[in-house]
């Protein structure tokens, strides 16, 4: 290949990349809302992830991002660490004790003792997030071999990130927010691969921390 | 010539030392710092822990050039139940039997803890697949004459997908261990009073069934 025709394929190929991508990512955040409270300032809060350890790895990444979220828009805002909390309130909060419904989250909250404790903690809100990238509808056209890698592949990436916030004082649902955020990843190869790689999961927790801004707000 | 013969007899020694194997110790951290929240039931009890539990042993042999991996559950568990049977009742003391008790305590019923299963001992390396431990706590409690009144169990299990993967085979093991340990504790304080042997026993107590 010569060298114009080298200029014209790489140039070629990453307009399109960035056509394809321009770093575009689009997102929108739903909210439905349950009890009406208030959120004093002082109050903390607690994030817990869905899930826990290796099977729930991407949900506390995702925690730890919702909380740098929360805290750049919010910088006063206090957290209790989920194992901090659970250790506090150690048996009522494990995964297998855990309460799974409203009633019975009330009916614990009901407990003087834990009473107690959320007033010493000072914590109002436990939001409890998950979340999740599915990577699909893809094109794989690139090849490699002992020279490197030659093509284009590109898919769609897609985050949805959700979280479920919980009232300790009243035991009730707060609201439920689900943030959701897409875009299309490129990688053009030419020796080596190039990932134009959208960034869903940031977007998705930086607006699902200023949405559960905006509830703090409130 | 010697050289000739150190050949045959440092690989002969080599290969012994491979098939000796090591010895690791899983060593089990307290699960829980502070007694449970829960409301103590205002009883005075005893608390008995056999020498059976002190010494619970669980061995496995499969790891990599014949190690072996060993389990020592009981003491670690007599901590964590320390903690948990200090925020069930009241006052607790230790005892060195069951019932009956000497003269001063011979009114007061004993809590014998054991553990009735322990499962997960295998550990493979390197780290693939899942490793589970599973643990079964059982607490019996006897009247002071010695007859059995009730007992109620708890039980626990973690694997691997619980916590972040490691590369040293007793860590690993370690914090598996504890999760299933924490879990079975927090199962045996959450069935106390859903038991209803417990209540049977309480209401004879003169304790409140509200009491939790």
């Amino acid at each position: 290949m010569t060298r114009n025709k080298l200029g014209i394929f790489l140039s070629a190929t990453l307009a399109l990349a960035l056509a394809l991508t321009g770093g575009c990512v689009t997102s929108e955040v739903k909210v439905t809302r349950g009890v009406d409270t208030d959120f004093a300032a002082g109050d903390a809060i607690v994030i817990f992830p869905n899930r826990m350890g290796a099977a729930g790895l991407k949900d506390v990444q995702f925690a730890e991002c919702v909380e740098e979220a929360i805290l750049s828009n919010k910088p006063d805002q206090r957290f209790v660490g989920a194992n901090a909390f659970r250790d506090a309130f150690f048996p009522w909060f494990e995964p297998n004790t855990a309460p799974d419904t409203p009633d019975d989250l009330r009916r614990l909250l009901a407990r003087p003792l834990v009473q107690n404790r959320i007033s010493e903690l000072g914590v109002h809100y436990v939001i409890v997030l998950a979340g999740s990238t599915q990577e699909v509808h893809g094109f794989p056209g690139i090849l490699c071999g002992y020279g490197g890698c030659l093509g284009l592949a590109w898919w769609d990436r897609e985050t949805k990130l959700t979280a479920i916030v919980w009232d300790m004082n009243v035991a009730g649902k707060v609201g439920e927010f689900t943030a959701m955020s897409s875009g299309t990843a490129v990688v053009p190869a030419f020796v080596f691969p190039l990932p134009f790689i959208p960034p869903t999961e940031t977007t998705a927790c930086k607006d699902l921390g200023r949405s559960l801004v905006e509830l703090l707000a409130r | 010539m010697l050289n000739q013969m150190l050949r045959p007899l440092s690989g002969a020694v080599i290969i012994s030392l491979l098939l000796l194997g090591c010895t690791h110790s899983v060593e089990l951290d307290v699960p829980i710092q502070n007694p449970p929240l829960v409301d103590a039931i205002p009883l005075t009890v005893g608390v008995y822990y056999s020498p059976e539990l002190e010494g619970y042993e669980c061995a496995t042999g499969k790891g990599y050039i014949f190690d072996t991996y060993v389990f020592r559950p009981g003491p670690t568990s007599i901590k964590l139940f320390d903690l948990v049977f200090s925020g069930l009742f009241d006052r607790t003391f230790r005892v060195n039997s069951r019932p009956p008790l000497t003269q001063e305590d011979q009114a007061t019923e004993v809590v014998e803890l054991t553990i009735a299963e322990f499962t997960g001992c295998e550990v493979g390396w390197p780290i693939v697949g899942v490793t589970t431990v599973a643990i079964t706590y059982k607490a019996i409690i006897w009247a002071p004459t010695g007859e059995k009144v009730t007992s109620w169990d708890g039980w626990g299990i973690a694997d691997s997908s619980d916590i972040e993967v490691g590369f040293s085979e007793t860590a690993h093991l370690e914090a598996v261990t504890a999760i299933a340990m924490r879990e079975a504790a927090a199962d045996f304080i959450v069935e106390f009073h859903k038991n209803s042997g417990i209540k049977a026993w309480l209401e004879s107590r003169g304790v409140s069934r509200d009491v939790r």
